[in-house]
């Protein structure tokens, strides 16, 4: 059997390990490689600017534990936006798990020294997907009667004048895709489409990215952060440095690894099939 | 009668209200939709109990019966109690319920996720191979999209991100919106055929 043909026979273990490599080496000693801010990021960067003062901004954390490494980087980063243009978070999911990642978030406007009910608040899980979306768009009060913590919605200051969702400045859904959740697509539908005064911001995963691009050229959302690296670029564009562009190096190390397999496999198979033909012949 | 015909009325009734009350401006019928629209996470949190309730008894008869792999059930029936215990008398902001949900959902969740990136190396190296011209195109527009959408593909060439953003933008765009428009014209024609009762699969048809 030639190297070639052993190759090709290759026990996925080691291939498994030769990943885990790639990707600690870079995590345990990053190595800071530069990046450069694509116009999309830039784009939903640009949207965020345009906020006044004390804009209002409906942020739905739909995602769930699998998502969190690429969706977590990139409502951090948008949340230190949200906190530099002083605007005020109303938080909502429609993922069970997404109440909590909303409030591991929001500790930024804690220790920023926000007051919980007038500067941010977190309404928590809502259920029903697509129909409970067009439900509190069209009246909150519908869907939301209290917080997480119990507080009835007519007893929180910043609750006083939102009813619909043109009350909002902004809308923004950090979102893993299908699952029983609220879709990006759903926000699409029920939001960016109705109420076309109400800017759509989503932060979807990398492969969830080119279903949602048709949207952002289309104009129908204002904003689109496809994965990691938009996090990472965002980052850049705020200059504060944090996980997302720590972990761009990491992602690197991946995709070269998996290159590296897809081009070795191919020489093996292009340099094994002449000698399968002479064989069978 | 009332098995076969009362929820076919109650579709074509409830889906005619939802039409008219897009099409046409008809507040009694935007009042009547938005009050259904209202039901909806009623409906579906009853839906998460019933679910809950099943996965208990699924998993407590596995354990009753002692089938194979039984003690898998009793971990998951106790961390299902912990879990809810903790949840409803501490609250999601205890320090315990805290610990469980960063250092054990999603610790394992981050995982499960992560290895997709193993088997994606493994399938590369087995499957992805440019057997034809349209393996080839896929082979290589993925691989510039690869290298386009991490810092090191910069080294590569300084026009990589540019180039993996435009296949992105340009022929991804194309062929997504040609499966969009495919996919709603999919979906007009199956809600017709269910508000006309065709199509009676939710009602336990077998067809």
């Amino acid at each position: 059997m030639s190297f070639f043909e052993k190759l090709l026979k290759l026990d996925a273990r080691f291939i498994y390990l030769i990943m885990l490599i790639g990707i600690a080496i870079p995590l345990i000693k990053p190595i800071g490689l530069p990046l450069q801010v694509v116009d999309t990021t830039r784009q939903a960067f640009q949207e965020v600017e345009k906020l006044d003062p004390g804009a209002k901004v409906l942020m739905s954390f739909d995602y769930s534990p699998g998502g969190a490494a690429e969706l977590d980087p990139i409502s951090a980063a948008m949340l230190t936006h949200f906190l530099r243009k002083d605007a005020k978070i109303y938080a909502v999911t429609s993922v069970p798990e997404g109440t909590m990642f909303a409030e591991q978030n929001l500790k930024a406007y804690e220790a920023a020294g926000k007051a919980y009910g007038t500067d941010y608040v977190n309404l928590g899980y809502f259920a029903g997907g697509e129909s409970a979306v067009a439900a509190l768009s069209e009246d909150f009060r519908s869907v939301f009667k209290t917080d997480i913590e119990g507080t009835p919605v007519d007893q929180i200051p910043m609750m006083k004048d939102v009813h619909d969702m043109n009350d909002m400045d902004m809308v923004v859904s950090v979102n893993v895709g299908p699952g029983g959740a609220a879709t990006a697509q759903v926000w699409v539908r029920q939001v960016a489409v109705v109420y076309t005064k109400v800017p759509v911001v989503l932060g979807v995963t990398a492969v969830m990215t080119p279903n949602i691009m048709p949207y952002l050229q289309s104009g129908q959302i204002k904003g689109l952060l496809g994965g990691l690296r938009p996090a990472a670029e965002y980052e850049i564009l705020l200059d504060a440095r944090g996980n997302a562009v720590a972990m761009m190096d990491a992602q690197s190390a991946a995709h070269i690894t998996i290159l590296g397999f897809i081009i070795l496999g191919n020489i093996a198979y292009f340099v094994v099939k002449p000698k399968n033909k002479l064989k069978t012949n | 009668m009332l098995k076969n015909v009362l929820p076919l009325l109650v579709t074509f009734f409830i889906g005619a209200i939802m039409i008219i009350e897009f099409f046409f401006v008809a507040p009694w019928a935007s009042d009547i939709s938005g009050l259904i629209r209202s039901w909806t996470p009623i409906i579906t949190a009853f839906t998460i109990i019933v679910g809950t309730c099943n996965l208990l008894m699924v998993h407590w008869r596995s354990v009753s019966r002692k089938v194979p792999g039984w003690f898998k059930s009793v971990l998951l029936l106790v961390a299902f109690a912990v879990t809810v215990v903790i949840g409803l008398t501490a609250g999601q902001k205890a320090p315990a319920y805290v610990f469980i949900f960063e250092n054990i959902l999603n610790a394992t969740g981050a995982t499960m996720f992560a290895l997709t990136a193993f088997y994606i190396g493994s399938s590369g190296f087995r499957a992805f191979r440019a057997m034809n011209l349209h393996a080839t195109i896929l082979l290589l527009s993925g691989a510039v999209l690869m290298l386009g959408r991490v810092p090191i593909g910069e080294y590569v060439s300084s026009a990589m991100p540019n180039i993996a953003q435009w296949i992105m933008d340009v022929p991804n765009v194309a062929g997504q919106r040609g499966i969009m428009i495919a996919m709603g014209i999919g979906f007009v024609s199956q809600c017709l055929r269910i508000l006309l009762g065709y199509n009676r699969r939710h009602l336990g048809a077998a067809e």
